[in-house]
């Protein structure tokens, strides 16, 4: 007997360029799926449905730390970061480990913190549309990347002057088509190493910054280790970036395909609010999670699950989950309904996701009332998403600022 | 010892206490956090609380002194 396939290969060039019915058919046919990952040819499961996302995200019996998954895994190489600083990031600690670091950083992200970030936000908005409108060839993604990389590098304390090549080498490190079996594991290591520069020129020049803090919770008070330092400072620089760039890319391009919820926006801005939490529904950045890992033999979904086994949270599928939300195709900002997985769900939430709604509740509406007549400036189906598997990444989005009248 | 608050203003749905926690969290239908018991009488327990408050993305959780 062969198990029945889904229209698009898992995780396969077809499936990112638009995933939407693949995730569908294993919501119908196949919620808890079995297949291999592309890389490592590594049995694994997909959870798709909201029900059992959100539950797997919450459930105690699952962990995110590769210390728990089976020796297949190990060995096909997929453990995120192996070998570099990056296996100690915050998304793959346990508690207490988890715990001790989490405390550490989010004071700095609650929403009244970042809520005093509001007027710089805007600030780097205006200046990314004054810059945008200067280019001969305007691409959304270079807007939509430089917003996060500006506020990161204002909270940590030092410009992210590289943070172009930093969201090419985290796409590298998640690429299911990687150039060689090394090709992970040096984009990691570049990322670290980054940070790594960023420290020691900071530990020169401490300031009231959130980079200062955590290396003087590291050197002053050793509730770090130094691994734990670099992977801190990396998992910042990596978690938001191509994450909020993404989002603000989609959502973009998702408002130039539906011009009333375009005019909508635009002649009803306080909905912003309720829209950014559609964008993060509808289309949030955030493909899946990062895998779980089953602690113990369990049951899950209807499905046993030896200890070890790999389960991969699809968070882009639950949010459109019809169980969920009437119409969840459907793109709706003046929506009011129940609470998505967008940014995640228990220990491991998205710490940053005040700042995230922050930077997109300015960029996305700033960008259509500058200009009101943009366009694509090819036709959509030209548009390529990159081949990694956490964030759905537009590679480029060039648009005719002032549609097809002036440049 | 020390009683135990969440405030729903302030929650953010996130699902983190309640995960971390689950003697002493639990969520609402809606997907808010709420104490299971407003009182905290171990010493454990508050410490435990006093994490989930510092680790809570909502800062909605308070472990306040009971006189
Ligand atoms: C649109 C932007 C963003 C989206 C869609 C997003 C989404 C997510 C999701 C889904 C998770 C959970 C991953 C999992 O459980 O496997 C997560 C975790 C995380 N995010 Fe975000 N994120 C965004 C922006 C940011 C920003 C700006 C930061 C910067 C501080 C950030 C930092 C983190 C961290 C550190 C974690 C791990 C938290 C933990 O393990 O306790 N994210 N994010
Ligand atoms: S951790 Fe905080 S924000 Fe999250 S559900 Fe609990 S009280 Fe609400």
């Amino acid at each position: 007997m062969t198990a029945p396939a889904p229209p698009t290969e898992l995780f396969g060039y077809d499936y990112y360029q638009n995933p939407y019915p693949t995730l569908e058919w294993l919501r119908e046919n196949s919620p808890m799926h079995p297949f291999r990952f592309p890389v490592g040819d590594i049995p694994l499961w997909i959870a798709t449905r909201f029900d059992d996302v959100q539950q797997l995200l919450g459930d105690p019996r699952f962990s995110t730390n590769p210390a728990w998954a089976s020796k297949e895994f190990i060995d096909g190489g997929m453990a995120v970061g192996k070998g570099t600083a990056i296996e100690r990031i915050i998304t793959m600690l346990d508690p207490p480990d988890h715990t001790r670091v989490r405390r550490l950083a989010m004071s700095t992200f609650t929403p009244r913190r970042i809520a005093q970030w509001e007027e710089p936000t805007h600030a780097v908005v205006e200046a990314e549309l004054d810059r945008l409108e200067k280019q001969d060839q305007p691409d959304v993604m270079d807007y939509a990347g430089a917003i996060p990389a500006a506020l990161m590098g204002n909270i940590l304390g030092f410009p992210l002057d590289r943070f172009n090549e930093m969201i090419h080498a985290i796409e590298r490190a998640f690429h299911t088509d990687p150039e060689d079996a090394d090709a992970n594991r040096l984009a990691f290591e570049e990322i670290a190493e980054y940070g790594r520069g960023l420290i020691a020129h900071k530990r020169r020049n401490p300031s009231d910054d959130l980079a200062s803090a955590l290396i003087e919770a590291r050197d002053g008070e050793d509730r770090l280790d130094e691994t734990e330092l670099v992977a801190m400072i990396a998992v910042l620089i990596m978690a938001g970036l191509d994450t909020t760039r993404n989002l603000i890319g989609t959502s973009v391009l998702s408002l130039l395909e539906r011009p009333d919820q375009r005019r909508l926006l635009l002649e009803r801005p306080e909905l912003k609010d309720t829209a950014v939490e559609e964008f993060l529904r509808f289309n949030g950045g955030v493909a899946v999670g990062f895998f779980r890992f089953a602690k113990e033999d369990l049951e899950f979904a209807g499905v046993s699950l030896p200890a070890g086994s790999p389960v991969i949270p699809a968070v882009g599928s639950a949010n459109r989950d019809p169980r969920r939300w009437p119409d969840a195709d459907r793109l709706d900002i003046t929506r009011t309904g129940p609470r998505h997985v967008g940014l995640g769900h228990g220990l491991h939430n998205c710490l940053g996701a005040a700042l995230a709604r922050l930077e997109a509740a300015v960029a996305i509406p700033a960008i259509m009332r500058r200009f009101p007549q943009m366009t694509l400036a090819v036709p959509v189906e030209e548009l390529r998403y990159d081949e990694m598997w956490l964030v759905r990444s537009i590679n480029s989005f060039p648009v005719r600022l002032h549609g097809d009248g002036k440049r | 010892m020390a009683v135990l608050r969440v405030d729903p203003k302030a929650c953010v749905a996130s699902g983190l206490c309640a995960a971390m926690h689950p003697a002493l969290f639990r969520l609402t239908e809606e997907g808010l956090g709420e104490p299971v018991r407003g009182d905290l009488t171990e010493a454990d327990d508050v410490e435990s609380a006093e994490d989930v408050a510092a680790c809570c993305p909502g800062a909605a959780v308070a472990v306040l002194d009971s006189a």
